[in-house]
């Protein structure tokens, strides 16, 4: 079970004129089957990037996968050439983008779309492949799913395009579905219809969900277990209910907006402005914003941390707690 | 299977209630519309005009040395050229010759220039460095000058002024199909397609050349006019049709030196390239107007 999806030691450079920027930055990554597991960052954080990666659909000159794993199903993605792959994207893994508003193909119906792809990846015939488009549309909660193949996307809502949308990610059995933001632009009454429904169809078909966005409430409300992910780090993992209930990383507290209880504690270090800085002049990526930030931030790189039983945290402090905390017990 | 619910044949009836919606859109503009008409009714005398012309014979060769020179009559409706060749004959049958050359001129550039505007477009890097280059070698000529330099070459006749057409002609469309592929590309459904495992080649050809098609239409038929002008010119200056057939530029510049005896002989050949011309380019602005849904009235 738990090597049915995982990232490992996952390094995503881009190379640009300006130099190479260091994107993604993934020690270890699981996801266990039929799972909704949520990712969640602020814009920029690489979210996106990581969900492309993982189907390998990123544009190739700026973005360099660098190292790294990507096992599904004992398979190393990374590694398998591109005619595999075709044959993973949408038949095994499949994608839900952000803007329902430009994901269809404006000069076909949608009716024509999910046929396409059906027929092109199941290989049937018309008649079977519309009453597979037919059903499809009735699983995704369209009323009056037999006018709605006859329709253009331009006459559907946004609600609508985005339940086409996941008709055509699932129409060809694929069991790890990865929604990036798949309720942006949307309103908040069918955002919810949205999220219902994708939770719906995992539980119905038994898929797999990798759902990001930059809503902390969401994803939480979503998602099972929930990555935070910042500067194309991941700072904290756990389920959701353990990081809602004790978010440890001073950037997770401050995406939840929990400040601080305890100011004292933090002693801060005035960084020095006025020699240039950069973000990589710092170990810990969260230096310079972080409240909490201690001498051994700036030098040392944290790592990924284990403080409860699915709960992992990426910062000095509970790494040194948890030190203090043992050192204590021994001295005891 | 008893109930046999075709998807594809609905479509195709809900299709051509979309094309009258076009056709009432292309009728809310009077002067494309009649444009439209005309072109219909040209395209009509060109299949037919064999059977309907009066004096078949006289369309290439006979001599009717008594009939040369006649002035516009109930006989010759046109009136007569200098070897007394009914002219309304000859300008009927030239409506086959311009029409059906440029329509040649047109889909071979259009088959030639839209793959390789594609291919440039989605493939980008050296493919697209490769063929655009090509494309601007033949750019920076003006077509008119390259088409007579390559008829010139090749040899004065009808077939070849045609593909001198064809050469000139088509590094427009790759360089207009290349430009909308590039826009297109980044959009977000054809990433979407990339993502669900559609092949490159499928997503060239049904996700991104229907996209930007249109453009082309209303370039084409444009074109469909200018070549029609273009080869009637090449054939006017001598390197185009040659002596017996019955094509516009030809009849108006064996004209020349009876023009101040006879206005009749260079002056309906002229009007037939000039109606013919503007016609096609009518047809286009308002195409343009009917395909692009930014100027699209409700």
């Amino acid at each position: 079970m738990s090597n049915y999806f995982e990232i490992k030691d996952l390094k995503i450079n881009f190379e640009t004129s300006e130099g190479i920027k260091n994107v993604i930055n993934i020690n270890e990554l699981n996801l266990y089957k039929g799972e909704t597991f949520g990712i969640v960052g602020e814009s920029g954080s690489g979210k996106s990037v990581l969900a492309m990666s993982i189907l390998r659909i990123l544009p190739s000159p700026p973005a360099f996968i660098k190292s790294g794993k990507i096992m599904f199903k004992g398979k190393n993605l990374l590694e398998l050439k591109e005619k595999e792959i075709q044959k993973i994207r949408g038949k095994e893994i499949s994608m839900i983008f952000q803007d329902p508003m430009s994901t269809l193909n404006p000069v076909f119906t949608v009716g024509q779309q999910i046929m396409n792809v059906i027929r092109h990846n199941k290989h049937l015939n018309k008649e079977d492949a519309e009453k597979e488009a037919l059903r499809m549309i009735k699983l995704v909660k369209l009323p009056d799913a037999k006018n709605t193949l006859y329709k253009y996307p331009n006459e559907l809502s946004g609600g609508q395009r985005q339940r086409i949308i996941i008709a055509i990610a699932l129409s060809c059995g694929a069991e790890l579905l990865i929604a990036d933001e798949p309720t942006r632009n949307l309103d908040v009454t069918i955002q919810a219809g949205i999220l219902k429904l994708i939770d719906e169809l995992r539980k119905e078909l038994g898929i797999t969900v990798l759902f990001i966005a930059n809503n902390v409430n969401l994803v939480f409300i979503v998602s099972g277990r929930v990555a935070v992910l910042y500067k194309g780090k991941i700072i904290e993992v756990g389920t959701s209910q353990e990081i809602k209930r004790e978010p440890i990383h001073p950037y997770t507290r401050r995406l939840l907006g929990i400040t601080p209880v305890d100011r004292e504690i933090s002693n801060l270090i005035e960084p020095d402005f006025k020699k240039e800085i950069s973000l990589d002049d710092f170990a810990c990526s969260y230096f310079c914003k972080c409240e909490e930030r201690m001498e051994i931030c700036k030098k040392d790189f944290p790592i990924l941390t284990k403080i409860g039983n699915t709960h992992w945290v990426n910062c000095h402090r509970v790494i040194n707690r948890e030190v203090n905390n043992e050192s204590a017990s021994i001295s005891h | 299977m008893s109930k046999k619910i075709n998807y594809y044949n609905i479509l195709i009836k809900r299709r051509l209630k979309a094309l009258k919606e076009y056709l009432y859109l292309l009728k809310q503009n009077k002067l494309t519309f009649s444009a439209f008409i005309i072109i219909l009714f040209l395209i009509i005398i060109a299949i037919i005009a064999p059977i309907i012309v009066p004096f078949p014979s006289h369309i290439y060769g006979a001599v009717n040395p008594q009939d040369k020179l006649l002035s516009p009559s109930w006989t010759y409706l046109f009136g007569t050229d200098e070897m007394g060749r009914d002219l309304f004959s000859r300008v009927l049958y030239g409506t086959r010759i311009s029409l059906l050359g440029s329509l040649i001129a047109v889909a071979m550039g259009l088959l030639i220039g839209v793959p390789l505007g594609l291919m440039a477009g989605f493939y980008g890097g050296f493919i697209d460095e490769f063929i655009m280059r090509i494309v601007d070698m033949f750019l920076s000529f003006p077509p008119l000058l390259l088409a007579m330099a390559i008829a010139a070459f090749l040899g004065a006749s009808l077939q070849n002024a045609i593909i001198a057409l064809i050469i000139s002609w088509w590094p427009w469309y790759t360089r207009l199909i290349r430009g909308q592929v590039v826009s297109i590309k980044e959009r977000e459904f054809v990433r979407a397609a990339h993502a669900i495992g559609t092949p490159s080649w499928q997503i060239m050809y049904k996700h991104i050349l229907p996209n930007c098609i249109s453009p082309v239409i209303v370039q084409a038929s444009m074109d469909l006019g200018g070549i029609i002008l273009t080869l009637a010119a090449l054939s006017f200056l001598g390197i185009g049709a040659q002596a017996p057939i019955p094509e516009w530029g030809l009849i108006v510049n064996t004209s020349r030196t009876y023009f101040l005896k006879a206005w009749w002989y260079g002056i309906f050949p002229g009007m037939a390239i000039f109606i013919t011309v503007l016609c096609f380019n009518l047809l286009g602005d308002g195409l343009r107007e009917v395909l692009d849904p930014k100027t699209k009235k409700y």
